[in-house]
């Protein structure tokens, strides 16, 4: 019956808020705290049986997600509590956000998750392991990662003295000019186990950092250079050390992997000074036209190296027994490049976007020099060795640091299909992005194994992405229609047809559908998720 | 007298002040004007208004200002001081009479006295214009936008403006290495999911294209647009981001013609300048607010009862006034709109409406605000600042209707809680979550 009851009295809220005006609401009688929030219920379903290496096979029409996420948000501006204060201070303010998120699908959703079990494979060092030994029961591992989260995803405190700003606590900041994908906008970690990245918005998979960000206005201006400003921040890694989680095996997004009789281990940040993000970068306006910036910060890749471990050798009736793992070690990533935005007037009335960025000695994935395939039995023999030395019989392999040079050009256009729509513009917006290794050899493989080959799958020198995206306002802005697509010359082509209906002022709903189809590369991992998302969103 | 008695005397003495305001109209009301009797309206009436009436989506409750509006003497002294000294050039700038160059800075009307002959008054009118809105210095504005349809309310949107002039403000001129005009900030504050999307606009005081920059929260950044599609409706609203308080365009982007002068009925929400209220006193002077007193907009949807348009402004009063009549076109060929007619007053050069049709020609839009006349005690400052603005879409039978200023919605004028710092880059990434 409490749930009878909490379903009416959702019911009630909603069909309150259907009727209701939009009235920000405000805690104070000077309109300066501000309470905002959303919730919302989202369902994903598969639309295709999964296939190849991906755990756990999913059917046609299973649940593969059903989150329900609750924001609740405080903002205040506090200029206007300090009429007194000195005119160099300003831009007093506070904002908290509350998130939670409850999974569902680890407690109701399908066999394959609610019930995950998997049977790893015995390993050739101990072939005698009982099937019970290397029983996994996933759906409880997965059900503690990713069925919960309760967090004070934002809390942060900010102030200008004079050209100075700074704002200090849990924030977000983003760099760069892209969409959908990242490229200089690598300060922040992305939650890999928050839905399929093709369908997500990317800010909801953003992860906030406890940071000190500071923007300086700087008194250089001309006529032809204004807006000069240095914008910095700092993570102590003593506070913060947040990588990019992996999302678990079993979990409906993550990579394609065979069963493996290795363990799992992730070297997560360090918490020492050293181990702290930082950087900073310098923007401007050039002949009041052009956006410029030029950036380096130090980061944590959100992608971690990867490579194999012996993590001991037991002697079991005097034979050497090697306990293997897959190692995910997380690194700090330097990052140098910059940025150009301008708007080219009519008549071509196009803006153009561009990124460039350097990420120096980025880890990439050797599977020789990692540990794997034929370095494999070295590695345990180093091991052995070690350990019949009197050592505890490790062995690791190595990394393969490379020289990463990225770049972007973006253009996005309005322009009317009067036709279609004789009130609102269509949006269009295109990206091209390419990936350039340094020092490149055909040893540089993705950490992904192809189903039919059995082998890693090459990563080339060159990488290339295309992405378009098209939207427009219908019915006086109740409906948005979009349809993203990504083109990777791999053979590799995505597409996210969406649409979202807002009913009322609060109360939106939105479906989308993921395809991906093509070759086994890049997003083509993921070739076997087609998936339809629907999602029921009210806000304050 | 017991405080029971005391309380029926009252309550009687309220009622019967009701029923005798529900009997006739008040006396600052000189008749309605409703599809029965829409001839007394004479030639007052714009044609689309004049429909409105006729289908009694409006009643219009006329009367007769009690004041001459008129802008303040430091105003009205500096314009006509700048008779004779500005011209027009080819691309429509402001320019100095004599030499032909730009003014770093113009204040006061600077065309005071308007020949209906020269081939550019019509171009003069919305200068003048321009720089009434100007003299508001730096202004911070929330508005309530109610998306209607004849069903009533489909959505609403909260947003504060601000502004900084940079021309025609009171006060010192502020550095202006960037040669704008203007600038503004538009920050969406309700509903959530919209609460934070920001933009900032660069006017330059030349022909050039303005320049706009938008923070979008769900990218945490600020990003540059195209600031040419000023046409397109916001959001899927009626309202264009050339429409705000009747006209937010660039007067160089069009072409202009004076093509007429005439009395017209205007909606004003008082019969008496709205009262604007003295707060800090500054560098630049003294900031001014509107305050519980200002007499704010009841649409039709909020009335219980209310049988006409859910966009007609209820409570407001119909005011004669005398207007020029100017015809602007767009230079660019794709704007949304064809011709546009500005209605704007003769002394004060506000403007009131204008009447859109499609670039085929075909009538499709008429913009309303009120008459807005709001000032300090004594008139030593006035300023427009508007209770409403209304966007009536008559070809799809809709509207878009604009709060702005009322008993809770507080505007700011000539304030320092605007500076110019803000309208930058780092301002905008400042205000960005």
């Amino acid at each position: 019956m409490q749930v009878g009851r909490g379903v009416w009295g959702g019911g009630v809220v909603l069909l309150a808020l259907l009727a209701a005006p939009a009235s920000a609401v405000y805690l104070d009688g000077e309109d300066s705290v501000q309470l905002l929030g959303r919730m919302y219920s989202q369902a994903a379903l598969r639309t295709e049986e999964s296939s190849g290496l991906t755990f756990p096979h999913t059917p046609r029409g299973h649940v593969v997600q059903s989150r329900n996420l609750v924001e609740i948000e405080l903002a205040q501006a506090l200029d206007r509590r300090f009429t007194e204060r000195p005119a160099w201070l300003g831009d007093l303010g506070y904002r908290l956000r509350f998130k939670g998120v409850y999974e569902g699908v680890w407690d109701y959703g399908p066999e394959e998750y609610s019930e995950q079990v998997e049977v790893s494979p015995p390993s050739p060092f101990d072939p005698q392991a009982s099937a019970q030994s290397r029983t996994v029961h996933r759906a409880r591992i997965n059900r503690r990662i990713l069925g919960r989260q309760y967090e004070l995803w934002n809390a942060y405190v900010q102030g200008s003295a004079g050209p100075l700003f700074l704002r200090v606590g849990r924030q977000d900041l983003s760099w760069g000019e892209t969409d959908g994908f990242r490229l200089l906008d690598m300060i922040e970690p992305l939650d890999n186990r928050f839905g399929f990245p093709l369908v997500e918005d990317l800010d909801d998979r953003r992860m906030p950092l406890w940071m000190v960000r500071a923007t300086l206005a700087l008194p250089w201006q001309s006529e032809d250079v204004t807006n000069l400003t240095l914008d910095s921040f700092f993570v102590p890694a003593q506070l913060d050390d947040q990588e990019a989680p992996i999302a678990p095996r079993g979990s409906p997004f993550a990579a394609p992997a065979p069963p493996s009789f290795f363990d799992r281990r992730v070297t997560r940040p360090g918490r020492t000074p050293g181990d702290s993000r930082g950087g900073g970068r310098l923007i401007g306006t050039l002949f009041a036209d052009a956006t410029v910036s030029v950036a380096h910060y130090v980061t944590w890749n959100d992608s971690s190296a990867a490579r194999v471990r012996i993590t001991r050798v037991d002697l079991v009736d005097g034979k050497p027994v090697a306990r293997p793992a897959l190692d995910f070690v997380f690194y700090q990533q330097q990052v140098t490049g910059g940025t150009f935005t301008m708007h080219v007037k009519p008549p071509i009335d196009t803006v153009v976007r561009a990124e460039a960025a350097m990420f120096w000695d980025e880890r990439v994935f050797d599977p020789v020099r990692a540990g794997s395939g034929a370095s494999f039995p070295l590695l345990v023999g180093e091991a052995i060795a070690d350990r019949l030395s009197g050592g505890p019989g490790r062995a690791a392999g190595g990394f393969t640091p490379r020289d990463v040079f990225r770049w972007v050009i973006g253009f996005d256009k309005v322009f009317w299909l009067r036709a279609l729509n004789p009130t609102n513009t269509f949006s269009f917006s295109t990206q091209l992005f390419h990936t350039h290794v340094l020092d490149h050899d055909d040893g540089i493989r993705n950490g992904i194994t192809n189903p039919d080959t059995r082998d890693f799958v090459p990563r080339k020198q060159d990488e290339f992405t295309n992405t378009f995206l098209l939207s427009t306002l219908l019915w006086r802005g109740r409906l948005q229609p979009s349809v993203f697509a990504s083109y990777d010359p791999r053979g590799v082509l995505a597409a996210v047809p969406g649409l979202t209906w807002l009913i009322g002022t609060h109360v939106r709903l939105t479906a989308k559908y993921a395809l991906v189809r093509g070759n086994f590369a890049n997003l083509g991992f993921f070739r076997d998720r087609d998936e339809v998302l629907l999602r029921a969103e009210v806000s304050l | 007298m017991s405080r029971g008695r005391c309380g029926i005397l009252a309550l009687l003495v309220s009622l019967a002040a009701a029923l005798a305001g529900a009997a006739e109209p008040s006396p600052a009301v000189t008749r309605e004007i409703r599809a029965g009797n829409l001839a007394e309206a004479g030639q007052w009436l714009l044609p689309s208004i004049r429909r409105w009436v006729e289908r009694g989506d409006f009643v219009l409750r006329v009367g007769e200002l009690r004041y001459a509006p008129r802008w303040d003497e430091e105003f009205l002294k500096a314009s006509t001081a700048n008779q004779g000294r500005y011209a027009i050039d080819a691309e429509l700038n402001v320019v100095d009479a004599r030499s032909g160059a730009r003014p770093d800075f113009v204040f006061g009307l600077p065309f005071p006295a308007i020949d209906p002959s020269d081939p550019d008054a019509g171009v003069k009118v919305m200068w003048n214009r321009w720089y009434t809105v100007y003299k508001r210095t730096q202004v911070r504005v929330p508005s309530h936008i109610h998306v209607l349809g004849r069903e009533g309310l489909v959505r609403d949107v909260e947003a504060l403006t601000t502004t900084v002039a940079y021309s025609g403000r009171e006060g010192e001129p502020l550095a202006n290495p960037e040669q704008t005009e203007y600038r503004e900030i538009v920050l969406q504050t309700s509903p959530s999911y919209v609460e934070g999307v920001a933009t900032l606009t660069w006017r330059f005081r030349d022909e050039r294209w303005d320049s706009l920059w938008v923070y979008v929260p769900l990218a945490r950044r600020v990003r540059q647009a195209t600031s040419a599609n000023r046409s397109d409706a916001l959001a899927g609203t009626d309202v264009t981001l050339d429409d705000a308080l009747v006209w937010a365009g660039k007067n160089q982007s069009f072409t202009w013609k004076l093509v007429g002068s005439q009395d017209v009925l205007v909606p004003t929400m008082s019969l008496d300048p709205q009262p604007l209220h003295a707060g800090r006193r500054w560098q630049n002077g003294t900031e001014w607010m509107t305050g519980a007193d200002y007499q704010g907009v009841l649409w039709g949807y909020q009335v219980p009862g209310w049988t006409g348009a859910p966009w007609a402004p209820t409570n407001a009063y119909w005011v004669k006034r005398p207007v020029w009549v100017v015809e602007g076109r767009p230079r660019d060929r794709y704007y949304s709109y064809g011709r546009q007619l500005f209605y704007v007053d003769r002394d004060t050069f506000q403007a009131y409406a204008k009447v859109i049709d499609t670039p085929a020609g075909e009538y499709w839009k008429t913009v309303l605000v009120d008459l807005g006349m709001s000032c300090a005690p004594d008139n030593q400052r006035c300023y427009p600042v508007v209770a409403m603005s209304l966007f009536v879409d008559d070809k799809n039978d809709r509207a878009t209707a604009t709060s702005v200023a009322g008993p809770g919605s507080v505007v700011y004028v000539n304030t320092p809680r605007v500076r110019a710092e803000q309208f930058t880059l780092q301002g905008l990434l400042k205000q960005g979550k």
